[in-house]
Order: C-alpha cells, then sequence, then structure tokens
C-alpha cells in the first residue's frame, strides 16, 4: 500500500471517472429529492463535505479493528455529532430561513449511502492522508454534480437562480420533481460518459450502427395467427436470451460491479489495494 | 400456429406506426372538423419538433435519420390530438421534444424503448403546464356541457343524466375535451382496424376496457347508477384513444396473449385508481407508463408459473 | 377496525400515492443495489418494515413528551437519529451474539437499517401529524415501497441488458437513470409535489 499518489490522481478518478453519483450511483437522495436550487444544493454540498470528509479521516484512524456492524451505525452518529450541531446554530442563532425539506435533507447526509459505501471500501482499510484524499475527491464530484443539477432545476423548475426571478417565459416544473433530476442526470451521465471516452480514449467502445428502424423486420402477430389459438394452444417455451457479451455494463449489477472492479483496478495500478477481498470483519 | 416456423410471422418497423398514421386519420378528420386550423397548427408543429429532436439527436449520435420512421410522425399527431384547443403552441413543443430526446433516443427506438414515448411526453406536459393541459373553454361554446369537460365533472362528483337526447353527443365527443380523442365511435373503427392488422394487440384495450367498466361500475366516482358512471368514465379525457394507439405500442406490450390482457387491465385498474386518488383529470398516460414498467415483472412472473396445457383437441391430434 | 383501516390507507398511500423511493428518492441508491438481488426481496421488506415501524413507534412516544414540541429540527433530527442507530445496535447485537448470524446477514441488516428511507419515515409522520397507527402503517408502507421500487428496477435493467439498439453513449448508468425517472414520472400521476414542500 502506497502513500505516494497525488491528490491530483485521486481527484481525477474519484471526482470524475468514478463520479459518486454518475458513474457509481450512491448518494442520490439529496440530489434527487432536495437539490431543487442553488442554495439548497450549496448547503447541501457543504454538509456532504465536512461529513464525508471527517467521518472517513475518523474511520482510517480509529475504526479499523473494530466490527463492522458496529462500525456501519458509528458513521451515523459521527455524521449527526458534526451535522445537528451546525444546524441548531443556523436556526437559532441566525436569520437564515432555511425550508422544512432542507432541516430534513441535511441531517439525512449524515446516513448517505456515499458515506458508508467510502469508508468502508477505502478509509478502513487505507492511511488517513489517503482516506482525506478519497473523501475530499468524492465529496467534491459529489457537491459538483449536486451544484449542477441545483442550478438548472432552481433556473427550469422555479425560473429564477440563486432567487432571483429570471423572468423565463416558461418554467417547467416538474424540473422540480424527482423525476425530473433523474432525466438530467441520465443526460449528464451520458456527458460524462462522452467526455471521459474522448479525453481518456476508450478504444475498444466503437458504436456499431444499429438497424435502421423503419426497415427493421421484427416478429409480429399478424392476421394468420387464430386470436383463441393463442390462449389455449400450449405456447412455445419463452427462452431466456442468451447473455449477450459485455461490451457496456447494464444492469444494476453490472453497473456496480464494473464500477467497483474498475475502481480496485485504478488503485491496484498506482498501489492501493482498494478493495480488501474477503472481507469478514 | 406461432409455435410454427414456417409461419412466424415478422414485420417491418415502418408498417406498425404506417398503420397507426392510418386509424389516426379518422380522429385527425375529427379534429380538424370541430377545432380547424388550431388543431393543424398544433399537430403542425408537433410533428416537426419531434422530426427536428430526432434528426438532430441521430446527427449528434452518428446514426442515420430516415423520414421514413414514422413513429415521429405518430408521437407528434397523438400528442396533439390530447391536447385542448386552447393550448399555446410551446406546450406540443415540449411534449414533442421530451418524447423523442428522453424516451425515444435514449432507449434505442420506438420499437425498442420500455415506455411509450407519446405517454411520457404527455405524462410530463400534465406536470409542467397543468393548468393549460385540462382548459377546454376554447371552442366549447356550443358543446353539450359547455366549456366544463366530462373528467372534470367527474372529478367534482358531478354527474350528467344519461338520455336519448345526449348519448349520442357523449359517445360521439361533442363535450368539452381533447381535440381529437373524445369520439368513442371512432375509437371503435380504429379497433376493427385494428383486429384486421396486429389483433393480438387488441387484446391488451380489451383488458383495458374491461377493467375500466368493472372499475367505474363497482367504485363510482358519481352518485348515479353504473351504466352511467361507466359510459361517463370511458368517454372522458383521452382513455379510450389510449387504450387503442398507446397501450398497443408493439415495445411495450407482453409477449403473451394472457399477459396483454392482464397488462391492460392492470393499466385500466392503475387509470381509474389514480382519476380516483390523483391529482390530475386525464392519468391514463401516467397508468400506461406505470404499466410499461410493470410489464417486465408481469413477464417474469408469467414465466415463473408452472406450464399448463389446454390443446384443443384438433391441435393435439395434429 | 379503525386503527386498522388507519394502518392500511396510510401504507397504500405510502406506497403507491407517495411512493418514498420513486415518488420521493429516498433509499433510491439502496434500492438499486438491492435490486441486483432478486432473491433478496422479501428479506428486505420484512427488515425495512421492521425498523421503520420501531423506529416510527419510539419516535412517536419520545414526540409524545412535552420537551419534544417545540424543539429545533436539529434536535430532532439528532433525536431521530439516535434512536435509529440504537434499534440497530441492539438488534444487530442480538443477532450477531444471540442467534449467530453470519457477517453477510449483518451486512444485509445495515443496509436495510441505515438507510435514508428508515430514518425519513419518522420526519414523515411528524410533518403529517400522523396518529399511532397512521405511523406504523407508513413503517409498513416503507417497506413495500422499497421492494416494489426495487423489484420495478431489477426487471426494468433485465430489460436494458436485453436492448442491444440502445446508443453505447447512453448504455449502462444514463439509462438506468432514464428508465428509474420514467417509474418516478409514471408515480407523479398520484402526486406531483415534492415530499416536505
Amino acid at each position: 500500500m502506497s502513500n505516494n499518489v497525488s491528490f491530483k490522481d485521486m481527484l481525477v478518478k474519484g471526482a470524475l471517472i468514478f463520479n459518486p453519483v454518475l458513474i457509481q450511483l450512491v448518494g442520490l437522495c439529496p440530489v434527487v429529492a432536495a437539490s431543487t436550487t442553488l442554495a439548497g444544493s450549496a448547503a447541501l454540498s457543504a454538509a456532504l463535505c465536512i461529513e464525508l470528509t471527517a467521518t472517513c479521516v475518523i474511520a482510517s484512524a480509529l475504526f479499523k479493528k473494530i466490527p463492522r456492524w458496529v462500525r456501519v451505525p458509528l458513521y451515523l452518529i459521527i455524521g449527526l455529532a458534526l451535522i445537528c450541531p451546525v444546524l441548531w446554530y443556523i436556526e437559532t442563532k441566525t436569520l437564515i430561513n432555511m425550508s422544512l425539506g432542507m432541516k430534513i435533507y441535511i441531517p439525512l447526509i449524515a446516513i448517505n449511502s456515499v458515506t458508508a459505501v467510502h469508508c468502508e471500501q477505502f478509509a478502513v482499510k487505507n492511511s488517513v492522508k489517503l482516506a482525506f484524499f478519497d473523501a475530499a475527491a468524492v465529496s467534491i464530484g459529489a457537491s459538483a454534480v449536486m451544484l449542477l443539477v441545483g442550478t438548472v432545476r432552481e433556473i427550469f423548475g422555479s425560473g429564477s437562480l440563486a432567487g432571483v426571478n429570471l423572468d423565463l417565459p416558461v418554467i417547467f416544473k416538474g424540473m422540480s420533481l424527482p423525476f425530473g433530476c433523474l432525466i438530467l442526470l441520465g443526460f449528464m451521465a451520458a456527458g460524462l460518459k462522452a467526455f471521459i471516452n474522448y479525453r481518456y480514449g476508450d478504444e475498444e467502445e466503437t458504436e456499431e450502427e444499429a438497424p435502421v428502424e423503419d426497415e427493421e423486420i421484427i416478429e409480429d402477430e399478424i392476421a394468420e395467427v387464430e386470436i383463441f389459438d393463442e390462449f389455449w394452444v400450449e405456447q412455445p417455451a419463452e427462452e431466456e436470451p442468451a447473455p449477450a457479451e459485455k461490451a457496456q455494463p447494464q444492469t444494476a449489477q453490472e453497473i456496480q460491479s464494473s464500477a467497483n472492479e474498475d475502481i480496485e483496478d485504478f488503485f491496484r495500478s498506482i498501489g492501493i489495494d482498494y478493495y480488501e477481498k474477503g472481507d469478514k470483519q | 400456429m406461432a409455435n410454427n416456423p414456417a409461419k412466424q410471422n415478422t414485420i417491418k418497423g415502418s408498417r406498425i406506426f404506417g398503420d397507426y398514421l392510418i386509424m389516426l386519420a379518422a380522429p385527425c378528420f375529427v379534429a380538424a372538423w370541430y377545432h380547424g386550423s388550431r388543431f393543424l397548427s398544433v399537430a403542425a408543429v408537433s410533428v416537426i419538433t419531434a422530426l427536428f429532436c430526432d434528426f438532430a439527436a441521430k446527427a449528434i449520435l452518428g446514426k442515420t435519420f430516415h423520414l421514413r420512421d414514422f413513429s415521429n410522425i405518430f408521437i407528434g399527431i397523438a400528442i396533439a390530438l390530447m391536447l385542448p384547443a386552447g393550448i399555446p403552441l410551446y406546450v406540443p413543443v415540449t411534449a414533442a421534444a421530451f418524447a423523442v430526446l428522453a424516451v425515444k433516443i435514449p432507449f434505442g427506438g420506438a420499437l425498442h424503448a420500455p415506455f411509450v414515448p407519446a405517454a411520457a411526453g404527455f405524462a410530463f406536459i400534465s406536470i409542467c403546464f397543468k393548468d393549460l393541459i385540462f382548459d377546454y373553454s376554447v371552442n366549447s361554446e356550443t358543446r353539450l356541457l359547455g366549456a366544463e369537460s366530462l373528467g372534470s365533472m367527474l372529478s367534482k362528483g358531478k354527474s350528467v343524466y344519461i338520455s336519448t337526447a345526449n348519448v349520442f353527443d357523449i359517445i360521439a365527443g361533442n363535450v368539452a375535451g381533447p381535440m381529437g380523442t373524445g369520439c368513442g365511435i371512432l375509437m371503435l373503427a380504429c379497433c376493427v382496424y385494428l383486429f384486421v392488422r396486429r389483433r393480438k394487440a387488441l387484446l391488451a384495450t380489451i383488458g383495458f376496457v374491461a377493467a375500466c367498466a368493472v372499475y367505474a361500475a363497482v367504485s363510482p366516482r358519481i352518485n348515479a347508477s353504473a351504466l352511467t358512471s361507466i359510459v361517463l368514465e370511458l368517454s372522458a379525457g383521452s382513455l379510450m384513444f389510449a387504450g387503442v394507439f398507446l397501450l398497443t405500442d408493439h415495445a411495450t406490450l407482453p409477449h403473451n396473449g394472457i399477459n396483454r390482457v392482464i397488462y391492460g387491465a392492470l393499466c385500466g385498474v392503475l387509470c381509474m385508481a389514480m382519476r380516483g386518488a390523483g391529482v390530475f383529470e386525464e392519468t391514463v398516460c401516467f397508468a400506461i407508463l406505470l404499466a410499461n414498467g410493470m410489464r417486465p415483472v408481469l413477464d417474469a412472473a408469467f414465466r415463473a408459473l408452472p406450464s399448463v396445457s389446454f390443446k384443443r383437441k384438433e391441435a393435439a391430434e395434429k | 377496525m379503525n386503527i386498522i383501516s388507519d394502518l392500511l390507507m396510510t401504507a397504500l398511500y405510502t406506497v403507491f400515492v407517495q411512493n418514498l423511493v420513486l415518488s420521493s428518492g429516498l433509499g433510491m441508491s439502496e434500492a438499486i443495489r438491492v435490486s441486483t438481488k432478486p432473491g433478496t426481496f422479501g428479506k428486505f421488506a420484512v427488515m425495512i418494515s421492521g425498523f421503520s415501524v420501531v423506529t416510527s413507534i419510539l419516535c412517536s412516544l419520545i414526540d409524545k413528551i412535552a420537551a419534544m414540541a417545540n424543539v429545533t429540527y436539529a434536535v430532532r433530527a439528532a433525536v431521530y437519529g439516535g434512536i435509529l442507530a440504537a434499534v440497530f445496535i441492539i438488534v444487530a447485537a442480538a443477532a450477531r451474539f444471540i442467534f449467530k448470524a453470519s457477517p453477510k446477514f449483518l451486512g444485509t441488516l445495515g443496509i436495510a437499517a441505515l438507510n435514508t428511507l428508515v430514518l425519513a419515515v419518522p420526519y414523515i409522520n411528524h410533518s403529517a401529524a400522523y396518529s399511532f397507527a397512521d405511523s406504523i402503517g407508513s413503517g409498513i408502507g416503507a417497506g413495500i415501497a422499497f421492494v416494489l421500487a426495487a423489484a420495478l428496477i431489477s426487471m426494468g435493467s433485465r430489460i436494458l441488458e436485453e436492448n442491444e439498439n440502445i446508443p453505447a453513449i447512453f448504455k449502462g448508468t444514463p439509462t438506468m437513470f432514464l428508465y428509474v425517472a420514467m417509474l418516478s414520472l409514471a408515480f407523479a400521476g398520484f402526486s406531483d409535489t415534492n415530499l416536505f414542500a
């Protein structure tokens, strides 16, 4: 395990190539449910950065000998211990008017899956320095997505930016709802994928031209089949499709495992045992 | 039989949407008859947007754009028919763009998308422009109930006494509502065409309409007879239109005949439940999307069932 | 009978009208992760419902204390989070030492208990002023909503895998996001507002 890893390398991989939200699909709750405005996204990002970094550092320094089932609730307690006093100060000692959603979603950051995943899969298996680098890189990656999503959703969903009315002729209320965010994340993930392919060159990924749609021949049920025969005559068994060559991860499992394997390979290539195989803790 | 390779049926993708376009001619004629240039402009804008978005997206992705891909025209016209006459033109533009860019293109085309693009487009604008989508005040002065649609009345628990004097107006679509989806008689004619061309697809429509009718009879939203409730619910909004044109979408139909009936019935139940518990006057597009999402579960559940053979005598002898 | 009907109505509301995962985004990452293991759906439904119900009941009881009436959300968050952590530690310790549960089971227990969905349920009960029966109903509904979402995503990911026509740029996470977005859009037919709006 090497400590000679630059923060820049960790940042590129942790924030960009394996972006926690867009590639690893973790930490979706605050992004999807609460990042509806730029200010809200900024608050959530700040909470996530502080909570994730502190928890990862503490986990790396102190929790290596503690069983896993005890560690996981400790992340929640640490997160709450960090977030609740700040939230209490803002609620009682300042004039900042927080929405009900923010008052609830900011503490929920403490139980976010980003924290659990990165503490368990990296921090407790590596040095404090690397844990800090990893947490900082991941925080930046997640925060960038949150801020971008919050900005776009506020502009198109509320017609304002940072609370300033933009007087847009049309407002799309759907962008403020979770599905609007998910659609945005879908296109951002596609854009990120295209950028990574362009920037870091994935020669293996060449897209074949799909069959032209309107010329495509597909099976269908045209007039020759008597309608009621279909009911009463035994149908040929629906064969499970043959497993296709997995050029791209597509199922959630593949996405997760592919992302994990890629992260593992990357960190191993730079001398870090990112995922410890056969963790029996 | 379906399992005979010699009779394994195949079809060109363009034929499916070509059939839909032929079927759409009748509702388009009715919409143009009632609303004239309003409908034509909305339909034109919607179709052009769908075509342009498809063209632009394929240009960016490096794919070939073909005008013979009729799905764009179908999406544009279907969305236009479900809209009210007074709709601003940016609404159909939004719906068509959403249907093509967020559903059709990312999922590999209209013949492969797991969700019906036109339904997704309409659902999106229902949320974004709720007040505009269900405002039927334009061109409704001479209609049976004035500017109030059947869907609006039903959501308020108000009923209409159905008699021989007004029943034809209701089933012919002479009430305030979407521009081209209210005429139940035309929808039946479209069903006949579909029966000739893709009869098995109609199983979903049968299940859907039956479930809606049963739900309306069992759990009416109005204080009226079961028959009145059924007639009004089936005539309200775009229910029948969606049942014929959107629910029968090739890519989203289950593989098995019985499963298609169940799929249609599930969609019908969801649609009626959403009408009762939801926030929208017209919910059929949301119900179709939800049924689309549940379709793989239905298929998997059906595959998991033990195989039971009910061969007919002559089929068994062969 | 009123209690049971309240409980069932709240559970149904939580599953369909305001599906906590697909309509509100709570526990979405976990639902996607769990969707890869269809065999565990039943286990997760029971576990999430169990933790949600127990946490809801305890939080409801704490909320009845006069001192909790006007506390800030920061204090409320600390109390609710502390209760959830305590419940998890007690259950996990019992499973570990009394029932000799495997580490794998304890890991599953952790995913089921410590997620945004379970911790959000007491907030929902509080903000909606739910009764005791309603709180139990929302806890049960949370588990069912989670498994419904996981099942829909699981089956959806299979048909995405079979679809060879998806453009390369959209394969993988982009289509997964868009698929879940369409499910979320479908549930918006029941309710078009954000939770805690």
